[in-house]
C-alpha cells in the first residue's frame, strides 16, 4: 500500500503506516472480545492452522473474524464514499447518509428481499442496492439544483434529509405488513455487523474491491477539482464527466456497504475529518487514508457497541450516529464564522 | 415656500444630557447634549459614520444610554413603560423591511397598534387615524395595494403614514429620503414640513442630503465623529467653513436663488482633466 | 390544481370592522371563509373517521350516539372507547404540532423552523422514554413536564449553537442535534430490558394504538389555554414583520415576546410528543400550506396552519387505517409519505423565499 503512495509524500506515507497499525491493533482487539475470553495464542493459532474440531478456533473462525472483516469492509467503504462525494461536490457536509443514499440503498434491500421481483443471486445485492442509492441521490442532486441551477450545500443536506425520511416511512411500512422481511432484516436495518457471517463478506467483496479501485483511479483527476472548477477546465479535466463518475462510485460502495452492515450513518462524515486539510489536497494516498480511517471508526464503534454494556449488544448504528453527529454539528457551526 | 416660523420654538419635548449611546457597551456617540423643540424639523447632519442613526436609536430608546440620560418632557426616557414611549415616539427605521403580501392598508393599521387592546382591536378612532395618514401620503388610491409591488417612493410613503397613523406628537425618522430620486425627496420632505407646519408634529430626522436639509430643517446638528460639532438654529447660519470642518471636503458656497438658503457645491477638483 | 401550483399572488385582504360595544375587532373576510371551509372539513374527516373501519358505522348511529342516546353496545364501545379517543388524540396532537411550527417559523422568521424538527422532538422523546423505562407507573402528567424540559433543553442548545446563522444553516444544526439525540435513544432502547421496552416503543413509532380518554384530556388541558394564548400574542408578534426596530418603536418589548412563543411552541411539541409519540412534519408543511390560503392576519393565519395539522393527522391517520386494511399502519409512517412529497412540493414552489 505504501508502494502506492508516491515517494514523495513521506508525511502521507507515515499517516497510512500509522493508521495501518492503529487497524490492525483494534481488529486484534475486535476479536478478542466477546462472551467468552480467548487468547491471542489461540487467535494467532486460529488464523493460521484452523482446526475445526476446536470450539475456540470455530468462534473465531465463523462467529468473530466475519463481524471483524464486515467492519473493515464496510467501515472502508463508507469512508472512501464520504470522501468521494465531498471532493466531488466540493462539500464538506455531502455524506452518504446525510444525503439520502444510505436511505436509497436501504429501501433498494427492503424491496428486493421483500417482493423479489427477480431471485438476485446474493454477489449482486451490493448492486441492486446502489442503484437505490444512486437513484435517491440523483433526486436529491434534482431538487437542490432545481431552483437555483447549481448546488447549494445546504440545500442539498436539506432535501437529502427531507427524502430520507421518505425513504424510511417506505420502508417502515414494507416491513410492517410483511412480517417475514421484518424478521429478516430487523437487525440490519439498524445497523448491524452481525449479519450474514462470512458468506455476505465474501459477496460483497467484489463490489467493494470494483468501487475502490475505480475511486483511486478517479483521484487524480478530482484532485484539480480542490483548485476550482474553472482551473480543473484548464487543466483539462471533464469536470462534469469526472462529477458523474465520482457519484457512481460513491453509490456502488455506499450501496455496497448498507448491503452488509446496514444503513450506518457518519462514518463517511468522520474518517475525512480526522485528517485536517485533507480536502485541500485531496491525492490517491489520502484516499485510501481516508477508506483506512473508515475502517478503523467502524471497527472501533462496533467494539463498542459489543462491550459497552454487555452481554447486551447495542445497534452500531446508534454509536456512530451519536459520535459524528457532532462532527457534522462542528462542520456547520465552523462554516458560519 | 420660505416662510419659516417667525415665533421662536417654546418647548423641549426630548433633551439629551451629557448622553452616550453605542453598540454592545462601546459608545458611538458621546456626551450629547441636545434639546429637540417642539414643532420644529431637526436634521441631523454629518458624515458617514459620525453616530447620526446611533443618536436617533437612543431618542427611539431603541439602544439603553451608556451614560446621561435622554428626558421625554422633562423625565428619564427610561422609566416610561413601553406603551407609553410608543404613543409619543414613532420611529421610521433606515430601509425598513418589506412584509411579504401586507397591503398599504394593512401596513398602515399596525401603526395603530399602540392604541390598542385585546378588545378594542379597530376602533374608529384607529379607522379615522388610519384613514388621515392614508390621506396625507397621498396614499388613499393604493391602500389596496400589496406594499411588494410599490414604487421605491410609494413605500417609503407607506412607511410613513405608518408611522403617521401612531399619531404621536413627535417623529424620529431615519434617513428617510436615502435611494430615492429627487422628485420623491422632495415630495417626502414637503410632506414633513407639512406635518411640522401645520399638524404641530416635531420631527428629528436623519438626512444624507446636505441642500435638502437646508433647505427644508428648522434646525441643524452636525456631527463629528460622535460629538455634535454645530447647532445651528437657522440654516442661515450655516457657512463653508462648518461643511468643510465637519466633511473635510472644499465647498463653494451659493445662495438658492428662491429661499436665500445657502447651498454648498464640491470644489471643482483643482486640475480638471482635458474632455475627449 | 394549476392555481394551487401558482405562487400565491398577492391578494388584498378585504376587511370587515367588526364593533360591538368595547369590543372591536377587524377581520379579513376571505381568510375568515377559507378557515371556515377548513373547519367544515374537519368535521367531515371526524365523520369519516368515526364511521369508517372494520364495523362501518351509520351516521345516524353516530348522531345518536354523541347525543348521549341509547345505542347499542358493540357500537357505543368502537365509538367510545376506540374511534373517539383516538379521532380527537390525532385531531389535538396534529393542532397543537402546526400551531407550533407556525408560531415558530413567525418568530424566528425562518421557513424551516420546526420545533418538531431540529431536535426539540428528539429531546422530549428521549427525556420521557427514560422516563418510562425509569419509572413505567409514572402519571401520565409527567410525560409533558418532563418532556418539555427536555425540549426547551434542546431548544436552548440550538439557539445558542446557531445564534446568528442564517435560516438553513440554523436547522443543519437542529438536524445534527436531532440525530445525535435518536442515536442517544436507540442506545437507550438497546440497553433496556424488554417488558418495558414494549411499552416504550408503542409509544415512539408514532403510533395513535394506545389512544385513550386520559391521554385526550391531557392534550385539551395544554392545547386550549397555550391557543388562547397564543391567539392572545399574535397581535404583538405579528408586529415581528415590520423588523426589531419598528416593533420596538411600536411598544413590542421583543424578549420577552420570543421567550414566550418559543416556550408555548416547545410546551405544544413536548406535549404532542408524550400523547401520541413522534409525528414528522406537520408542523413543517402545515404553515406553508397555510400561506396558500387568503392573507389574513397572523391570528387568522396560526388558525389556519392549526386547521391543516389537525387534518393532516386525521387523513393521515384515516389513510393508515384503511389503505392496508386490515394491517394498520402507524399514522407516524403515512405521515411521512404524505408529508414528505408535500413538503418537497410546497418548498420547491417557495424555493426563492426561504
Amino acid at each position: 500500500m505504501t508502494a502506492m503512495s508516491s515517494a514523495g509524500h513521506s508525511r502521507e506515507r507515515h499517516a497510512l503506516l500509522l493508521m495501518l497499525s492503529v487497524l490492525a491493533v483494534l481488529a486484534i482487539l475486535h476479536i478478542q472480545q466477546g462472551a467468552r475470553p480467548i487468547p491471542a495464542t489461540v487467535m494467532l493459532d486460529a488464523v493460521l492452522s484452523p482446526d475445526r474440531d476446536a470450539f475456540d478456533h470455530f468462534v473465531i473462525l465463523s462467529l468473530r473474524l466475519p463481524r471483524a472483516s464486515a467492519c473493515i469492509v464496510g467501515g472502508a467503504a463508507f469512508g472512501a464514499a464520504g470522501f468521494l462525494l465531498q471532493v466531488a461536490m466540493r462539500n464538506r457536509l455531502a455524506e452518504p447518509h446525510v444525503l439520502g443514499l444510505n436511505a436509497g440503498a436501504s429501501l433498494a434491500v427492503v424491496l428486493v428481499t421483500t417482493y423479489q421481483p427477480v431471485v438476485l443471486p446474493d454477489i449482486l445485492m451490493p448492486f441492486a442496492a446502489s442503484l437505490g442509492a444512486a437513484g435517491l441521490f440523483g433526486l436529491v442532486l434534482a431538487l437542490s439544483a432545481l431552483g437555483s441551477g447549481r448546488f447549494d450545500p445546504v440545500r442539498m443536506v436539506f432535501f437529502g434529509i427531507a427524502l430520507s425520511a421518505l425513504a424510511s416511512a417506505l420502508v417502515s411500512a414494507i416491513l410492517i405488513l410483511n412480517e417475514d422481511t421484518l424478521e429478516q432484516l430487523r437487525f440490519w436495518l439498524v445497523g448491524d455487523a452481525a449479519g450474514g457471517g462470512a458468506a455476505a463478506v465474501w459477496s460483497i467483496l467484489p463490489a467493494v474491491a470494483l468501487g475502490l479501485v475505480a475511486g483511486c483511479l478517479l483521484m487524480p483527476q478530482l484532485a484539480t477539482f480542490s483548485l476550482g472548477e474553472s482551473i480543473s477546465v484548464a487543466l483539462g479535466a471533464s469536470v462534469h464527466r469526472t462529477r458523474i463518475a465520482a457519484l457512481v462510485v460513491t453509490a456502488l460502495l455506499c450501496g455496497s456497504a448498507v448491503s452488509l452492515v446496514g444503513p450506518i450513518g457518519f462514518v463517511g462524515l468522520m474518517a475525512p475529518a480526522l485528517w485536517p486539510r485533507l480536502h485541500q489536497r485531496p491525492s490517491l494516498g489520502a484516499f485510501l487514508l481516508v477508506a483506512g480511517s473508515g475502517a478503523a471508526i467502524l471497527l472501533a464503534a462496533d467494539i463498542l457497541a459489543l462491550g459497552l454494556l454487555a452481554p447486551t449488544e447495542l445497534p452500531t448504528g446508534a454509536l456512530t450516529g451519536l459520535a459524528g453527529a457532532p462532527v457534522f454539528i462542528w462542520l456547520v457551526a465552523r462554516r458560519l464564522t | 415656500m420660505t416662510s419659516r416660523s417667525a415665533d421662536p420654538p417654546t418647548r423641549s419635548r426630548l433633551t439629551a444630557e451629557a448622553l452616550s449611546v453605542g453598540h454592545g457597551g462601546q459608545a458611538v456617540v458621546q456626551d450629547i447634549e441636545l434639546d429637540i423643540f417642539e414643532g420644529c424639523m431637526t436634521a441631523l447632519l454629518g458624515p458617514n459614520g459620525s453616530g447620526k442613526s446611533t443618536l436617533l436609536a437612543g431618542f427611539a430608546r431603541l439602544l439603553p444610554a451608556l451614560g446621561g440620560s435622554v428626558r421625554l418632557d422633562g423625565s428619564d426616557l427610561a422609566t416610561f413603560p413601553t406603551r407609553h414611549v410608543a404613543r409619543v415616539l414613532g420611529l421610521l427605521p433606515q430601509q425598513p423591511p418589506v412584509p411579504e403580501g401586507l397591503s398599504v392598508f394593512d401596513l398602515v393599521a399596525r401603526g395603530r397598534f399602540p392604541h390598542q387592546g385585546f378588545f378594542s382591536q379597530w376602533s374608529r378612532q384607529d379607522e379615522a387615524a388610519v384613514g388621515e395618514a392614508l390621506a396625507l401620503a397621498a396614499l388613499a388610491d393604493l391602500a389596496d395595494r400589496p406594499v411588494e409591488t410599490l414604487s421605491g417612493g410609494q413605500r417609503q410613503r407607506a412607511w410613513i403614514a405608518m408611522v403617521l397613523a401612531q399619531e404621536t406628537p413627535l417623529l424620529l425618522l431615519d434617513e428617510p429620503t436615502t435611494f430615492l430620486d429627487a422628485a420623491h425627496q422632495v415630495a417626502i420632505l414637503d410632506l414633513l414640513r407639512d406635518l411640522v407646519r401645520r399638524h404641530r408634529r416635531t420631527v428629528v430626522c436623519v438626512l444624507h442630503d446636505l441642500n435638502m436639509a437646508l433647505q427644508y430643517a428648522d434646525r441643524l446638528v452636525f456631527l463629528k465623529e460622535g460629538r455634535i460639532r454645530h447647532v445651528l438654529t437657522h440654516p442661515s447660519q450655516c457657512d463653508g467653513r462648518i461643511i468643510e470642518e465637519v466633511f473635510e471636503m472644499p465647498v463653494v458656497s451659493l445662495k438658492h436663488p428662491q429661499s436665500g438658503l445657502p447651498v454648498f457645491l464640491p470644489c471643482a477638483s483643482r486640475q480638471p482633466e482635458a474632455r475627449p | 390544481m394549476s392555481r394551487f401550483l401558482m405562487p400565491p399572488p398577492a391578494r388584498n385582504a378585504r376587511r370587515l370592522a367588526l364593533r360591538l360595544g368595547p369590543f372591536s375587532t377587524r377581520l379579513a373576510v376571505r381568510g375568515l371563509a377559507a378557515n371556515l371551509l377548513l373547519a367544515s372539513y374537519l368535521l367531515l374527516v371526524v365523520w369519516l373517521g368515526l364511521s369508517l373501519g372494520s364495523r362501518p358505522i351509520p351516521l345516524a348511529t353516530i348522531l345518536a350516539w354523541l347525543r348521549l342516546e341509547q345505542v347499542n353496545d358493540t357500537d357505543s364501545i368502537i365509538l367510545g372507547s376506540l374511534r373517539a379517543p383516538r379521532l380527537c388524540l390525532s385531531m389535538l396532537s396534529g393542532a397543537m404540532l402546526a400551531l407550533s411550527g407556525a408560531l415558530t417559523q413567525h418568530v424566528t422568521r425562518n421557513g424551516l423552523a420546526d420545533p418538531g424538527l431540529i431536535g426539540v422532538r428528539s429531546a422530549a422523546a428521549l427525556l420521557i422514554v427514560a422516563l418510562i423505562l425509569a419509572w413505567p407507573q409514572a402519571p401520565l402528567a409527567l410525560r409533558p413536564v418532563v418532556g418539555l424540559a427536555g425540549g426547551l433543553l434542546a431548544g436552548l442548545v440550538v439557539g445558542l449553537l446557531a445564534r446568528g446563522a442564517s435560516p438553513l444553516k440554523f436547522v443543519m444544526i437542529g438536524f445534527g442535534i436531532s440525530w445525535c439525540l435518536s442515536s442517544a435513544l436507540v442506545i437507550l432502547l438497546a440497553s433496556a430490558d424488554i417488558r418495558s421496552l414494549q411499552r416504550a416503543m408503542m409509544w415512539l413509532a408514532g403510533s395513535l394504538e394506545g389512544a385513550d380518554w386520559p391521554a385526550v384530556r391531557l392534550a385539551l388541558v395544554v392545547f386550549v389555554p397555550t391557543a388562547i394564548a397564543c391567539l392572545g400574542l399574535a397581535r404583538q408578534a405579528e408586529l415581528l414583520d415590520l423588523g426589531a426596530a419598528t416593533a420596538s418603536a411600536l411598544g413590542i418589548n421583543q424578549t420577552r415576546l420570543h421567550v414566550a412563543c418559543l416556550a408555548i411552541a416547545v410546551l405544544l411539541v413536548a406535549t404532542s410528543v408524550s400523547v401520541a409519540g413522534g409525528l414528522g412534519f406537520v408542523g413543517l408543511v402545515a404553515p406553508h400550506m397555510a400561506r396558500f390560503l387568503p392573507r389574513q392576519g397572523l391570528a387568522g393565519r396560526l388558525i389556519c396552519a392549526t386547521l391543516i395539522g389537525a387534518l393532516l393527522v386525521m387523513v393521515a391517520d384515516l389513510a393508515g387505517n384503511v389503505a392496508f386494511a386490515p394491517i394498520r399502519l402507524p399514522v407516524g409512517i403515512s405521515l411521512a409519505a404524505i408529508g414528505a412529497p408535500v413538503l418537497i412540493l410546497l418548498l420547491w414552489l417557495r424555493r426563492n423565499r426561504i
